[in-house]
């Protein structure tokens, strides 16, 4: 990203797209809560994206910090949201590990981050916007 | 990626499936007396098996990407084969020489607690359409400042 | 407060309308100086709330990125951090606007 853009332009959109991948994986969840034998889904990503920032939450790169060696372009660009089926959670007697309550609340609180990212990406456009506005 | 209407046609495969459990169940409770069926036999109790669906139906059982994601559905209405229950009523027109009758083997109380949390699981999925209307909406809100 | 600069350091403390009112003051007050030591007066005003602008937007890209890795959970620090960003940003456009209205008005006068 050139540095016009701010890196937000970067993580929200990824952050977005992990979102609605946990929608999507919820749903598969929701709808399979009395297979057999099924197992239940989610969807990785944040600890990703935390790691690609790096200790210091910083995403330019530090080059005095010998420690530190995530370069920001190529960390941040690499992230991505990875789906990994839950194995170790309670079974009922047919082997399906759905706990309806929770994925609920699952639902409930991806929808709300979403929505959250969305808004937040909107006021990151609008700030540039603000500024071209007001060039006449 | 799955796109917004293949994930609801998730939640929509969801509640079709529930839907046709829920016709069961009733089915089960609306014959919990039928001592003759059209077999000669009491009805016998009915289930649902559900499995998972996945688009690439070449015998995969596990999947390989999120592409592959569709749902679930109904693979087989199966027959209970537990025996039938044998209830001492003489006055009863099907009673045997010893003034019992064979009576379905399908217990109302069971049903009823099948028939709650079909009904929970149906709405699960109704919960999630919604939540991907309004992931829909969130989206169609980006940059309108 | 009489002449001078109304320093931008305080102006997360300052009533906008108050700050709007003070930078009329200045314009006028400069117009009757007339003499033109006008501009680096101007620029030191405007790279102060550059300044203050820039921090906000670091601080709020920051609290964004933050939010998008978990790091933060209630969105409403975000958008706070944002919105004061955003109002820093429109201040100073307020700010710019005013200067160069004061300059255009103060070159009319000298003709």
């Amino acid at each position: 990203m050139s540095d016009f853009f701010s890196s937000n332009f970067d993580t929200l959109p990824k952050a977005l797209d992990a979102s609605a991948l946990s929608n999507t994986i919820i749903a598969q969840n929701l709808a399979n809560v009395e297979t057999p034998g099924y197992k239940r889904k989610e969807v990785d990503f944040e600890n990703y994206l935390r790691k690609a920032m790096g200790d210091s939450g910083d995403l330019r790169m530090k080059t005095d910090n010998t420690k530190h060696i995530s370069n920001y372009p190529n960390d941040v660009s690499s992230v991505k949201p990875r789906v990994r089926t839950v194995e170790d959670t309670l079974i009922t007697n047919d082997g399906n590990n759905v706990d309806i309550d929770r994925e609920e609340a699952l639902l409930a609180a991806n929808t709300i981050r979403y929505q959250s990212l969305s808004r937040l990406m909107d006021m990151t456009i609008s700030g540039y916007n603000t500024v071209l506005r007001g060039v006449t | 990626m799955l796109d917004i209407f293949d994930t609801m046609n998730i939640s929509a495969s969801g509640m079709t499936a529930q839907r046709f459990r829920l016709d069961v169940i009733s089915n089960n409770i609306a014959n919990a007396e039928t001592t003759r069926g059209e077999n000669g036999e009491p009805y016998r109790r009915k289930t649902v098996v559900f499995s998972e669906v996945l688009r690439d139906a070449l015998g995969k059982s596990q999947y390989n990407s999120i592409e592959d994601l569709n749902g679930v559905e109904v693979s087989r209405v199966a027959e209970d084969m537990r025996p039938f229950k044998m209830v001492y009523d003489p006055s009863h027109p099907d009673a045997d020489g010893e003034g019992y009758v064979k009576m379905p083997n399908v217990n109302v109380m069971r049903e009823m607690v099948d028939l709650i949390g079909a009904q929970r699981a149906y709405e699960a999925n109704v919960s999630s359409i919604n939540a991907t209307k309004a992931f829909a909406n969130a989206a169609l809100r980006i940059g309108r400042g | 407060m009489a002449g001078g600069v109304d320093p931008i350091n305080n102006i997360n403390s300052l009533d906008p309308i108050k700050r709007i009112q003070k930078l009329n003051r200045e314009k006028t007050e400069k117009a009757g100086e007339a003499a033109g030591k006008t501009e680096p007066d101007f620029q030191k005003v405007l790279d102060q709330a550059i300044q203050e602008v820039n921090s906000q937007r670091k601080a709020s890209t920051q609290a964004r990125n933050d939010f998008a890795a978990g790091k933060i959970s209630n969105i409403h620090d975000v958008i706070i951090t944002a919105e004061k960003a955003g109002i820093s940003l429109r201040m100073t456009m307020e700010i710019r606007n005013k200067i160069v209205d004061s300059y255009k008005e103060i070159m009319r006068m000298q003709l």
